[in-house]
């Protein structure tokens, strides 16, 4: 059974991602042997409508650059699946998986590292165009003019160095290069956690309009709430490896039900001095993905940890209430299986 | 993409336009070469060796550049230049022109987004080409030896070498052996009344090609493989890496010796040497570019570069070879530097005949204390040149510095 609170739109659902798994061997010795696995993403499922938001939110290692890698078969699954546009992205062959990237594209946290300092501006957002036959010469240079322009950088930018940009600029020509192949799909990971917050708002608001102008659909990864709920339509909650969350972005903010999703919430700085801000701080620290605690991940810092959590792995199942929102808590969900 | 407001006003939300020209990762650290005075020196010195050593017929010879006899004016040194000389100066005289040609082409071809250099080097190079072939075609048969200085009287006009003296044995005049250095020959002569700067000037041609040449054989394997290497990882990296470590192990002196000892007498020694150093000496640039695409692998423009089903070949050589390649030229100026060490060696050992630095110290080796021009000149030149590629070497190394603002 697939928890999903945009199950109502099934008709236009663009990303299936279903009980996706990636671990990481760690080996050990002389051999090589696996003595372990480090369970990056541990049983991920969701569904993302065309034209809409998913924010993936968590703490640094919950797996959320995994899981988006993993989604475009940058890293090999584990296990499960992940269907993009009626087509199972892991089961295509290259030439196929090659016409699929197209499709959907990615947006990086480090503006400095995704672009390649041996390349203009020019070169790195035209080599697409290029490599996939879509334009040459002057009419290469046409586009990417245009696509400079579309994320607000002067066309005459294009035969510069990465180097010679601010943080927020190069982030705009990875955009840019994202944009370049016309995708459907774009997964943003923490596109603007590296920069500054005068800046952060620029690059919302530009990967908004570009939303509105193309039609296009994001994952949108971050560690910071504020940001994830301004943007998503719907938001995920992912702790060591599994989601634990999902609700629309307004009804996660307003009314968090899990008590990590509480613990996230809390940290979230209060605009006004005067408000009290009741942090809940979970104990100790995060449990190692390798070796992850029996029933629920989350038990060992849970202030409402019950007997049931220990040995019982909740399940993300929708509130018999609001079946948008779905909890992987045993608080919310009666004895089931 | 149609819907787009391309008539936007010069000013953007995403900064203001940047001023002056676009600055290369290559610009950046030629400035940092650029402050250094000994770079500066040593590179000069490296272009009047390169000079030197393409420009031997010039400078040292027998054969006239320009003949004036009977009123009829020819110019016989152009018929007496073999291909090899001919494609080196071709290549030389490419390499002087194209820098210039592409600064003065860039704005034009950027436009169009073609590459300057590409469009460049065709256009240089079937230039050249086309000069060097011509000569070549309309050469004549070498002359005997001694034919121009013997009728030199003959000439209404004559323009020789700088240095006019056979530099064959057999054609050099016995009689003016073992002579200090003086005006007619400025670094005096040899045993066999050889003039030693003549022998030095040619030494240049054996010493730049063989540490160019290696040099080059060697990076080139060793670029490829090591990126190959550290891009795929696993038993592919496992399996170059001993490859690699077996020939870590071989002694290249004595291999060389033994290659010399069995290859048939149609190879000259110096390119069985040259190949054979170009193919043992690629160990150091394999593991230094194995460990930058270990690195370089992770980085985000090549996830970037993936994602957008960029084919592995250009993902290499666009991504990852430009960017590792920097501390590889730090180990080829060495390189060369070495190469030229071992070729000395090998001279010195007897081993190699070809008219080297290393076949002049021999000579005067064995008579140190009368003859000491002999081998004060070849040391010298030894000297200088591994020098000054050590001293270039340790100027790329400091200029690609990783704290260097790029």
């Amino acid at each position: 059974m697939i928890p999903n609170p945009t199950t109502t739109e099934t008709h236009d659902v663009l990303l299936c991602v279903r009980d996706l798994k990636t671990h990481f061997p760690v080996r050990r010795g002389l051999f090589g042997r696996t003595v372990a696995h480090v369970r990056a993403v541990d049983g991920v499922s969701f569904r993302l409508a065309a034209g809409k938001t998913l924010g993936l939110v968590g703490e640094s290692g919950c797996g959320k650059t995994t899981a988006a890698r993993t989604i475009l078969r940058l890293i090999p699954a584990t296990a499960g699946s992940v269907r993009f546009a009626d087509r199972d992205v892991f089961d295509l062959p290259a030439a196929e998986m090659r016409r699929l990237r197209q499709d959907m594209q990615l947006i990086f946290q480090d503006p400095y590292g995704s672009l390649n300092p041996r390349m203009t501006i020019g070169g790195i957002i035209g080599e697409p165009l290029r490599v996939h036959g879509r334009a040459r010469g002057r009419g290469l240079q046409n586009q990417v003019a245009e696509l400079l322009d579309r994320v607000g950088l002067s066309p005459a930018f294009r035969n510069r160095y990465p180097h010679e940009f601010s943080g927020g600029q190069r982030q705009r020509i990875g955009i840019a290069r994202a944009l370049a192949l016309e995708p459907r799909f774009i997964i943003c990971d923490e596109p603007v956690s590296a920069l500054d917050v005068s800046i952060q708002a620029q690059i919302l608001n530009l990967l908004e309009r570009l939303q509105k102008q193309l039609g296009l659909t994001y994952l949108f990864i971050a560690h910071d709430l504020a940001v994830v709920s301004h943007i998503s339509d719907d938001v995920a909650v992912m702790y060591l490896g599994k989601i634990v969350e999902q609700a629309p972005s307004r009804r996660l903010y307003e009314k968090p039900l899990h008590p990590y999703t509480k613990c996230l919430m809390s940290s979230i700085p209060k605009s006004h001095p005067d408000d009290v801000r009741d942090r809940i701080v979970p104990r100790g620290e995060v449990p190692s993905a390798t070796n992850p605690p029996p029933g629920c991940p989350f038990h060992p810092r849970c202030q409402w940890m019950m007997d049931r959590c220990k040995t019982g792995r909740p399940s993300l199942l929708p509130l018999p209430d609001d079946p948008d929102h779905a909890v992987a808590c045993h608080l919310y969900h009666e004895e089931t299986t | 993409m149609s819907d787009t407001q391309t008539t936007r006003p010069a000013a953007r939300e995403g900064g203001e336009p940047l001023t002056g020209p676009p600055r290369t990762y290559g610009a950046i650290v030629w400035g940092q070469l650029r402050k250094r005075a000994s770079a500066m020196i040593s590179l000069a010195v490296i272009i009047v060796l390169a000079l030197v050593a393409i420009l031997a017929p010039f400078i040292g010879g027998e054969v006239p550049i320009r003949w004036v006899q009977a009123g009829e004016t020819s110019w016989p040194i152009f018929r007496h230049l073999t291909n090899s000389e001919y494609a080196a100066m071709a290549g030389f005289a490419l390499l002087l022109t194209l820098p210039l040609t592409v600064r003065r082409l860039r704005p034009r071809f950027e436009q169009i987004g073609a590459s300057p250099w590409v469009r460049g080097v065709l256009i240089h190079g079937g230039l050249w080409l086309a000069v060097t072939v011509t000569l070549a075609v309309f050469r004549e048969p070498e002359r005997r030896y001694g034919f121009y200085l013997e009728r030199a009287h003959e000439a209404d006009s004559s323009w020789f070498p700088l240095i006019a003296y056979p530099r064959h044995p057999g054609y050099q005049e016995l009689e003016i052996k073992e002579q200090p250095p003086s005006w007619q020959h400025p670094l005096g002569t040899g045993r066999l009344g050889d003039d030693i700067l003549i022998g030095i000037v040619y030494g240049a041609r054996t010493a730049m090609s063989i540490g160019f040449v290696a040099v080059g054989i060697s990076m080139t394997i060793g670029v490829l493989l090591g990126a190959l290497s550290g891009y795929f990882s696993g038993w592919i990296d496992l399996a170059m890496m001993r490859i690699a470590e077996v020939f870590m192990l071989i002694p290249r002196l004595i291999l060389i010796i033994i290659i010399l000892t069995v290859i048939p007498t149609w190879i000259p020694p110096v390119w069985a040497v040259v190949v054979v150093l170009g193919i043992t000496g690629w160990t150091g640039s394999y593991r230094m570019m194995r460990a930058q695409l270990l690195q370089i692998r992770g980085e985000d423009y090549m996830t970037a570069a993936r994602a957008l089903a960029i084919p592995t070949w250009r993902l290499l050589v666009r991504h990852a070879i430009p960017n590792g390649l920097a501390p590889i030229l730090v180990g080829a100026a060495f390189g060369v530097a070495s190469a030229v060490f071992l070729e000395a060696t090998l001279a010195f050992l007897d081993l190699v005949e070809t008219p080297s630095w290393g076949t002049l110290l021999v000579d005067g080796r064995q008579h140190l204390q009368d003859l000491w021009w002999v081998w004060a000149s070849a040391g010298t030149a030894i000297f200088v040149t591994v020098f000054v590629y050590n001293l270039l070497g340790e100027a790329i190394r400091d200029a690609i510095d990783p704290r260097l603002k790029v």
